[in-house]
């Protein structure tokens, strides 16, 4: 037996990249590969391909005289780096995206697990009924949330405030008021929290009956129940949700554009609905400043990676994983 | 031996004779019989009148295969064409990216060619179309600014219609409050007067009126923290303020739908405001017989004042048929694809049933607009309402003003317009909304000259 462990750790096997070499004398790892070719084809073309060129784009001049072949593109080291700190609107975006996160990311993951909790407790057929009913907003085209916020929040004359009138609360103007715009966004991002609470709601499905039984044998109220054994038990899937939620936050563009930037709209210039990905959407398509935006989308990059990061540390202690997951 | 030497000679002819023809063909492109392949962009199909003049500019490029695919500008788009080298021959976009593209070098002068047409078009829509000395397209519409004065409310509040006036800001203010309507819970019922501030036209022609120019004349001096700028903001906000204020204005102005059958006239939501002139068309469509007047947008003396806006056509520098290009974009702007559009739209008009109001075809072809009135428009009219509407309309041009051309583009407008959007959200103060502004438009302009 020691001879065996002496003779593994003096002789080494092939190494990993002659391993993985060795594997293409067999075919079926030539299909393998050919099956998952588009995906990687799709990935090296379409996300990595303009990711080497937008990192490389963000230390040039580039710009309509470079896109046209007009002038050459030139090499203007961190410019446009520098420039992030003293454009002024860069900060209003960042601000503006960190408050609308603050708020929609949590309250969306809160509303998802309430609906999931409800959806658990009825029958098959009705949670069934009316998991299709919270999901359809999820597959609403975020166009058409967009207009749909306009209708639904414009001041007295929305549906939302009409329906206040009725519990005598008068609404704020949700659409006008700079101090508004953001907290309605995120009622309609929390409105399309279908997608959340299909993954919660398969986690909840997860956790085993016994946890409970034994809970309960040892005393412990519903409450603590949720506390102690479903959310450490559901845990991995409210990181998950968390996680591309903040992705998600940190990209917003479509439904705010739609409501406050079209060209049909008084607000084109709102500043209180300027998010990130708008403001680097305006200055690639609108002012045709391309090496900036790249540099602002390499750093909403280098954002989303901290907070991540952030996120992973802080949430280690918090989330448990089942099994050998976590090691 | 001499018979090859003779048809050596011939040879000779022939080739300097077909040299002499290409020389002379690049030399005087507007004389060229146009050939080949156009592909325009941002003029596909659209409406009657788009179609018509196309039709008309088709006939004229005979021989020419053409492709028209996008029906608008879209920038995204054009900058995705130029980087993949599929350039496209000549295009048609706002008159206020022109300059921006001149300035980067994307687009072609066409000083040569339109030099024979280019005194039919109007001097404000073509400094639109000239940068740094260069013309660079030519004009298409020529939208202009009137007030537009919903009668109905004018009777129903006992305001007389010389009532509707900007001469006198005292009496205006009066005015807007008499006609503003509240229902018991305190939201509008009805705008008095919206003096569209914040709209693509509303800062600079209030700039005007309180004598201002938010530019200078050659379009590299941004001068948007004048104190006619801050008097226009001054006013307007007032009139805003007295109306309820920014927050149940604009939710109430949201609800208006000003391209359908329940427009602001007919659901008498609106008093009169200034507007572009396409919105006549509109609503004599939509709702002939809804009481509607036009009256000039005056300054303080009386004086009439108008912003003129619109599309212009333009060559890219990679157009690979220019001559076909600069053929078709005088055609479709010329007198008789504008008449020809213009008689087919009449006739369409009377044909239907009940028959429709003509309000006319204004143009950046002032040739063009003269003909259409008197040859086509003075054929039938188009109501006694909006016959007195187009009298309005067609002197308006001759007040109109147009923002000379800026190398900022968009960021020009945006500055400013971000600025009054913070003032009316009560986001900063009306000089400190207005400096900043400057600063961005300025820095803007010499990021990009």
């Amino acid at each position: 037996m020691t001879s065996v462990t002496a003779s593994s750790t003096t002789a080494p096997g092939p190494s990993r990249a002659r391993r993985w070499l060795s594997g293409f004398r067999e075919k079926e790892t030539w299909t393998a590969y050919l099956f998952i070719f588009p995906w990687i084809f799709g990935f090296l073309v379409l996300t990595l391909g303009p990711m080497v060129f937008s990192a490389y784009y963000s230390f040039t001049n580039y710009g309509v005289e470079q896109v046209a072949g007009i002038e050459k593109t030139k090499t203007i080291g961190l410019h446009n780096y520098k420039q992030l700190f003293h454009d002024p609107y860069v900060g209003t975006a960042l601000k503006n995206t960190f408050e609308y996160g603050l708020m929609m990311v949590p309250a969306r993951i809160i509303f998802a697990l309430v609906l999931a909790l409800i959806l658990m407790r009825v029958g098959e057929r009705t949670g069934g009924f009316f998991r299709t009913i919270f999901y359809i907003p999820h597959i609403t085209p975020p166009v058409a949330i967009g207009v749909l916020v306009l209708t639904l929040f414009n001041g007295p004359y929305g549906l939302v405030n009409k329906a206040l009138r009725l519990i005598h609360v008068t609404g704020p103007y949700w659409t006008t008021s700079p101090n508004w715009i953001k907290p309605t966004i995120a009622i309609m991002d929390i409105w399309a929290c279908g997608g959340t609470m299909v993954i919660l709601l398969a986690a909840l499905y997860g956790v085993p009956r016994h946890l409970y039984e034994a809970a309960s044998m040892d005393g412990a109220s519903k409450v603590r129940q949720f506390f102690n054994v479903t959310l450490p038990m559901i845990s991995p899937a409210l990181f998950f949700c968390f996680i591309i939620l903040t992705l998600a936050a940190l990209n917003q563009f479509t439904v705010a554009y739609t409501a406050f930037f079209n060209s049909g709209n008084a607000s084109t210039t709102n500043s209180a609905a300027l998010f990130y990905a708008i403001y680097l959407f305006q200055q690639a398509f609108r002012y045709f400043n391309l090496g900036f935006a790249s540099a602002m989308a390499w750093l909403l990059f280098a954002i989303s990676m901290v907070i991540t990061g952030i996120n992973i540390f802080a949430t280690k202690r918090f989330v448990f994983y089942q099994g050998d997951a976590k090691k | 031996m001499e018979g090859r030497k003779k048809r050596y000679a011939i040879l000779l002819v022939v080739a300097a004779a077909f040299a002499a023809v290409i020389a002379g063909t690049a030399g005087a492109r507007t004389d060229a019989r146009s050939a080949g392949t156009l592909d325009i962009y941002g003029y596909g199909p659209g409406d009657d009148v788009q179609e018509n003049r196309a039709t008309y500019a088709a006939q004229q490029l005979n021989g020419v295969t053409i492709k028209r695919e996008a029906p608008s500008f879209d920038d995204q788009a054009f900058l995705t064409r130029l980087a993949s080298g599929n350039v496209p021959d000549l295009v048609r976009m706002g008159r206020p990216s022109l300059a921006l593209y001149a300035a980067k070098g994307v687009l072609q002068p066409v000083d040569q060619c339109v030099a024979g047409v280019k005194s039919q078009y109007r001097k404000g829509a073509m400094r639109a179309m000239t940068y740094h000395g260069h013309i660079y397209g030519l004009p298409e519409f020529t939208n202009q600014v009137t007030m537009i004065v919903n009668t109905q409310a004018f009777k129903e509040a006992g305001v007389p219609l010389k009532d509707a006036q900007t001469k006198n800001l005292g009496l205006l203010l009066r005015t807007a409050k008499k006609l503003t309507k509240f229902d018991s819970n305190g939201n509008l019922t009805r705008i008095g007067f919206d003096p569209k501030i914040d709209s693509g036209f509303g800062f600079p022609l209030w700039v005007k009126y309180f004598g201002g120019n938010v530019i200078s004349n050659d379009g590299l001096h941004a001068q948007i923290n004048t104190h006619a700028a801050v008097r226009a903001l001054n006013f307007t906000t007032a009139v805003i303020n007295a109306e309820g204020g920014w927050n149940k204005f604009v939710a109430y102005r949201n609800t208006f739908d000003f391209f359908g059958k329940g427009n602001p006239l007919v659901k008498d939501q609106l008093g009169f405001w200034p507007m572009e002139s396409f919105i006549y068309n509109v609503f004599a469509n939509n709702s002939p017989s809804q009481g509607i007047a036009a009256r000039y947008f005056t300054n303080a003396k009386g004086g009439p004042i108008s912003v003129f806006s619109g599309n212009g056509w333009a060559i890219p520098k990679a157009s690979s048929n220019p001559t076909a290009a600069c053929d078709y974009m005088k055609a479709v702007t010329s007198v008789p694809a504008w008449l020809y559009a213009g008689e087919k739209r009449l006739n369409v008009r009377k044909a239907a049933n009940p028959p429709q109001a003509f309000t006319g075809l204004y143009t950046a072809n002032t040739v063009a607009d003269k003909k259409l009135y008197e040859d086509v428009y003075h054929v039938t009219g188009g109501g006694a309402q909006y016959d007195s509407v187009v009298k309005y309309l067609v002197n308006a041009s001759k007040y109109g003003f147009e923002l000379p051309p800026t190398p900022a583009g968009a960021q020009f407008s945006n500055a400013y317009n971000s600025a009054v959007q913070r003032v009316l959200t009560g986001q900063q103060s009306i000089k400190a909304a207005l400096a900043q502004a400057q600063k961005e438009a300025q820095a803007a302009i010499n990021a990009n000259k």
